[in-house]
């Protein structure tokens, strides 16, 4: 057996009875990526010899992490000491990160291995990693769609053995729904639950880092490791950590879940509501008690989550001005090739500069989400959209938490359709941004959801069966209970050990 | 959503957007916008803003001195800098003393 | 009534405070002043991709101090806004102020009326919040077309903004506010307000009300004067603008609602107000709450508690001077404006001697104008309260003459000897009675005139006789040299 096809648990078995060393994993994992990530495009940044340097070490000091040796490949939004980290943008194409995100630091002291900086949508701005300055990644069950976003290249990475675990960020589904298009367990914590330091921010209010992996019990091993308080993240929470792989388990009775009635809206594709169905009854097999119950203000969700995001990423990415770090554009030629411009050339040299490095250094996707939130938190506006926005969330909040007295978890879908093909729905941003309905909730609550595999799509003629994602969430703080459930799940399927077929499939 | 108000926003964000631009980000607002309008239908009167999800207050550090970082790795990334100044380019006519 | 001038002035003040903290509001970089450039940076404060913000607890701490030192509402609820500007000393594009719901809610500070000296006026203010400073923008001086330097060493600074209502209606009662301010922050160990070091800053807001043509009146147009870096430069910018306000009504007739408020520079140099570029957009901040940073929620146990451990405020000290030592509003009030080591100086010396009043007037007299010709401080002042205490104790006894024990207390500046030798050293010694006596005697026969006119009722005839005495024996004190004479006249 291939070592690539061992899930994190099982490596972390094998290289503590010493059945393999972590060079050998590592080697593995990295003859994947080079094998298939020319095409994949999941990695903007994957250095094979730093990884087996990292891995040789652990084997020379026999290190006792609870991850040692373990490849873990990282989406390009967190700081990793010396190396870069771009975000996926222009802007910081050449940014080299001064400092560890805390998450980094754990995760080191655990011994695990940085395989490598993965693809994403700008700024963590989109659903489909189109709108990576460096080009888009692909779908590895079928190059041609998306892989979701914004995380896909962290979600790719992990469906095509190019890693056992990788790490992402969800601002409004973007580790839930590329976990879902691309086959693939994905976990939101509780807002809170990991420290967002060193996490580049997009929307700091909504954003926390997630994790992916085949199945629960590999999310439930990194999230051991990555869950705490830390001083530096004013909104990291104090509540006790638990053992969360100790709490994986089999039987789910007494286990209540709600299926919301709403979430069966229009726009859910047939089969996906069908895998829903078809998960309550394998659910209820392992003692669940599954119910009906509303949520009316699911339906303002995307709304207010786009004018919340939008507003605080304003404010997040104006630091990226060229007056400090990152790209400055070169204003004095571009004045001679804009003679007609409207800006005299003795103007202000420090705004045309400002400018001239925010239009050039974002793409589409940010500027769009810039003037959005501008737009919405200027005077005028304000009341009508940002503080409304927030009202509404917290009417979301207080609706969840009134459900969560009666039911212990939610299920319902993680998108209303699999993966798209590339090109599908980037011409129409609110299309785009309705494809978050189902996720968008649990970032504006603040509540930990898990998106994991259950089935697939039926193969069209532009485009092969594709994974379906469903989509569990709980009360803040219930990670254990979501990845138990997940866990329980995934040992009455197989959904989740699927591998797409990297070799001869193509766009 | 008039041209210049794109334009009033877009100087605030400091971006300069091409007529295409202008035209495209017009039509997207307008449609995002008339999306977001259904909020204004739900009465929020009496309901608290929600800004973080979370219920944590009072999160404080004490007064101590912990070390800078060093100048050169902060300015490794600096696009111009100069005897340990950030150089950016000057406001022009600004009725600025040498001390902002 | 008949006005007595043609305008009325009307100016508010803004104040922005450094707090003493070793460390910024919101990372752990040092606050000390005059480092080389971006030498106290971090990826907080310089706002790189990804570093979050943590409130400094000290920064809070003084806040709410100063904010009960100045009668304020402290908020049981505060929270922190992003106030979005971009500016090149701003690393992150914003700067986390507070908006809606600042630390501290309304108070009044009391000033003294410089006008009639000691009558007191309260000043009101709207509020004070808290806030990061920006770094340090140097432009080229010839202003042409070479880059600015940015040093972000000041960037994350802690402030405090105290927003006066416009209940200023002079320079001098704009400086006095100033000047009581800075003592009040002092004892309070808030700041330590060095203007010169920009740890104290202040922009004034100056309107008139005038009369006009129907003689109703009306408010001119609101100038902020920015860049104010010195209580003179307070005074004479209100001053400048004043006079040049009631000029312009007299050309414009404009009125506040007629023309929205302008920022002026103050040129020191020039001592002119000018007028600061106008930006290329309407300020439009949009304020909204920083998702990076919680709230903070304060107990009214807790506030008690930070009321509890208040320290004794300027204004409680002069009365309590007052009443305890029997010291004149004028002597307590140049002592504690002095400070707050001053005060306890005055105090040592006061309790020792048992003499409030004496002890006040050597300190002003002597103590202070040496610390202030000086520079140096009360604590290494040469004359230590033990040596000013004894020296002040042989005034009251009578062993000394004042003109004596000021020759002695200008040679204990330089002589560390005890009191005794002091005195030894500048030749003083206690004249015996029978030798002045002979002395007395003497001048007596030599003046019979001063005899015949003291017995005719001009008692004040010998004082010439006690200087002549002085004369021959530089140590004769001059009470016991007036007894004597007294005596013998009336005994012969």
């Amino acid at each position: 057996m291939s070592l690539i096809e061992l899930s994190a648990f099982e490596l972390v078995e094998g290289l503590k009875q010493g059945q393999f060393s972590a060079q050998e994993v590592n080697s593995s994992f990295a003859d994947q990526v080079d094998l298939h990530d020319s095409k994949l495009k999941a990695f903007l940044r994957f250095d094979r010899q730093e990884c087996l340097e990292q891995a040789a070490k652990i084997d020379s000091t026999g290190s006792k992490g609870n991850l040692a040796g373990i490849p873990i490949a990282v989406k390009d939004v967190i700081c990793i000491e010396g190396q870069k980290t771009t975000c996926g943008s222009r802007m910081l194409e050449e940014f080299v990160a001064p400092y560890d995100a805390t998450l980094i630091s754990r995760l080191r002291k655990s011994d695990g291995v940085f395989l490598g900086k993965t693809n994403m949508d700008e700024f963590a701005m989109g659903s489909s990693t189109e709108n990576s300055a460096f080009g888009r990644s692909c779908n590895p069950w079928h190059f041609g769609s998306v892989p979701g976003g914004s995380s896909g290249g962290a979600a790719s990475c992990v469906a095509a053995s190019l890693t056992p675990l990788s790490i992402g960020s969800d601002t409004g589904g973007s580790v839930r729904q590329p976990a879902a298009f691309c086959g693939v367990t994905g976990l939101k914590p509780t807002y809170g639950r990991v420290s967002r330091y060193g996490l580049i921010a997009f929307a700091s209010s909504l954003d926390q880092i997630g994790f992916f992996a085949r199945d629960a019990r590999d999310v439930a091993l990194i999230l051991n490791e990555s869950a705490g308080h830390d001083q530096r993240d004013s909104t990291s929470s104090r509540e006790p950590v638990v053992d969360y792989l100790g709490s994986l388990g089999s039987d789910l009775s007494g286990l209540k879940i709600g299926l919301p009635i709403e979430y069966q809206s229009e726009g859910l594709s047939d089969e996906i509501q069908a895998s829903v169905v078809e998960a309550r009854r394998v659910l209820e097999s392992l003692g669940a008690e599954v119910s009906e119950i509303s949520l009316p203000m699911t339906q303002y969700g995307v709304a207010a989550y786009y004018l919340i995001a939008s507003c605080e990423a304003s404010g997040n990415l104006a630091r990226y001005d060229g007056a400090h770090y990152g790209f400055r554009a070169n204003c004095q030629e571009d004045q001679k090739s804009r003679s007609a411009s409207s800006t005299p050339p003795d103007a202000n040299r420090l705004l045309e500069m400002y400018c001239q490095t925010r239009s050039k250094g974002f793409g589409p996707e940010v500027k769009r989400r810039i003037m959005l939130g501008t737009y919405a938190l200027s005077a005028g506006y304000y009341d009508a959209y940002y503080l409304q926005a927030l009202k509404i969330r917290r009417l979301i909040q207080n609706e969840l938490r009134e459900t969560f007295t009666k039911v212990d978890l939610i299920l319902g879908p993680t998108t209303p359709t699999p993966a798209y093909r590339i090109g599908e729905k980037s011409k129409d941003p609110l299309s785009m941004y309705l494809g978050d309905i189902y996720t968008v909730v649990a970032n504006l609550a603040g509540i930990p959801a898990i998106s994991f595999p259950a089935g697939f799509s039926t193969e069209k003629a532009d485009q092969p069966a594709m994974p379906i994602g469903l989509q569990l969430q709980g009360p803040a703080f219930a990670e254990a209970e979501l990845l138990k459930a997940t866990w329980a799940f995934q040992n009455a399927t197989d959904w989740h050990q699927r591998r797409p077929v990297l070799d001869g499939v193509v766009g | 959503m008039d041209i210049k108000t794109i334009e009033d926003v877009a100087l605030l964000a400091r971006l300069n957007l091409t007529p295409d631009e202008i035209s495209g980000l017009r039509g997207d607002l307008e449609n995002i916008l008339a999306y977001a309008d259904q909020l204004s239908a739900l009465n929020t009167e009496g309901v608290q803003p929600l800004a973080h999800p979370g219920d944590i207050v009072n999160a404080l550090r004490e007064d101590e001195v912990v070390g800078s970082l060093d100048r050169a790795v902060l300015q490794r990334n600096s696009p111009k800098s100069d005897d340990g100044f950030y150089l950016v380019p000057a406001v022009l006519g600004e009725a600025k003393l040498t001390q902002e | 009534m008949v006005k007595s001038k043609d305008y009325d002035l009307i100016v508010g003040l803004e104040v922005h405070v450094q707090l003493q903290t070793q460390s910024k509001l919101f990372c752990g970089c040092c606050t000390s002043f005059g480092a080389q450039p971006n030498t106290q940076t971090c990826p907080v404060c310089t706002g790189m991709p990804g570093a979050l913000p943590v409130l400094n607890r000290r920064a809070l701490q003084l806040a709410i101090r100063t904010g009960l030192a100045l009668n304020c509402d402290i908020a049981t609820f505060t929270k922190w806004d992003r106030k979005n500007y971009f500016y090149p000393d701003l690393p992150k594009g914003y700067q986390v102020s507070q908006f809606d719901l600042p630390v501290c809610g309304a108070g009044y500070l009391a000033i003294s009326d410089p006008s009639s000296r000691l009558e007191s006026k309260p000043i009101r203010l709207i509020r004070a919040h808290l806030e990061e400073d920006a770094g340090k923008s140097l432009h080229d001086e010839a202003g042409g077309l070479s880059d600015t330097r940015i040093d972000l060493n000041r960037a994350g600074t802690p402030l405090l903004e105290i927003v006066s209502e416009p209940d200023i209606r002079s320079p001098l009662e704009a400086k006095a506010f100033l000047s009581e301010l800075k003592l009040l922050l002092g004892y309070l160990g808030v700041s330590d307000c060095n203007m010169q070091e920009g740890s104290l800053r202040v922009d004034a807001n100056v309107n008139l009300h005038v009369l006009n043509d129907d003689q109703l009146s009306v408010a001119t147009p609101i100038v902020e004067v920015k860049n104010l870096n010195s209580f003179r430069a307070v005074e004479r910018a209100v001053t400048y603008e004043a006079e040049r306000q009631w000029k312009l009504w007299q050309q414009d007739k404009l009125t506040i609602d007629q023309r929205p408020k302008q920022t002026r520079g103050w040129n020191d140099a020039e001592q002119v107000t000018v007028p600061q570029r106008e930006k290329e957009e309407s300020a439009d901040y949009r304020y909204f709450p920083d998702p990076d940073l919680v709230p903070i929620v304060l107990t009214a146990d807790e506030i008690s508690e930070y009321r509890a451990d208040l320290c004794e405020l300027p204004s409680e000290i002069r009365l309590r001077l007052q009443k305890d030592y029997e010291v004149s509003a004028y002597d307590s009030d140049v002592m504690v404006n002095q400070g707050r080591e001053c005060v306890q100086y005055f105090e040592a010396v006061a309790k020792k001697t048992n003499q409030g009043k004496l002890a006040a007037n050597w300190i002003q007299q002597h103590v202070l104008q040496v610390i202030n010709d000086s520079d140096c401080e009360i604590e290494e002042f040469p004359v230590n309260v033990d040596r000013l205490s004894s020296l002040i104790e042989k005034v009251h006894a009578g062993e000394l003459d004042n003109s004596r024990a000021k020759d002695v207390f200008q040679a204990m500046l330089t002589d560390p000897s005890p009191l005794e030798q002091v005195i030894k050293a500048l030749g003083i010694e206690n004249v015996a009675d029978d030798e002045l006596e002979t002395i007395c005697r003497e001048l007596l026969e030599q003046n019979p005139q001063i005899v015949t006119d003291y017995q005719g009722g001009k008692k004040q005839a010998i004082g010439s006789l006690i200087g002549q005495a002085k004369k021959k024996n530089p140590n004769a004190n001059p009470g016991r040299v007036r007894e004597l004479l007294i005596q013998i006249i009336e005994n012969t």
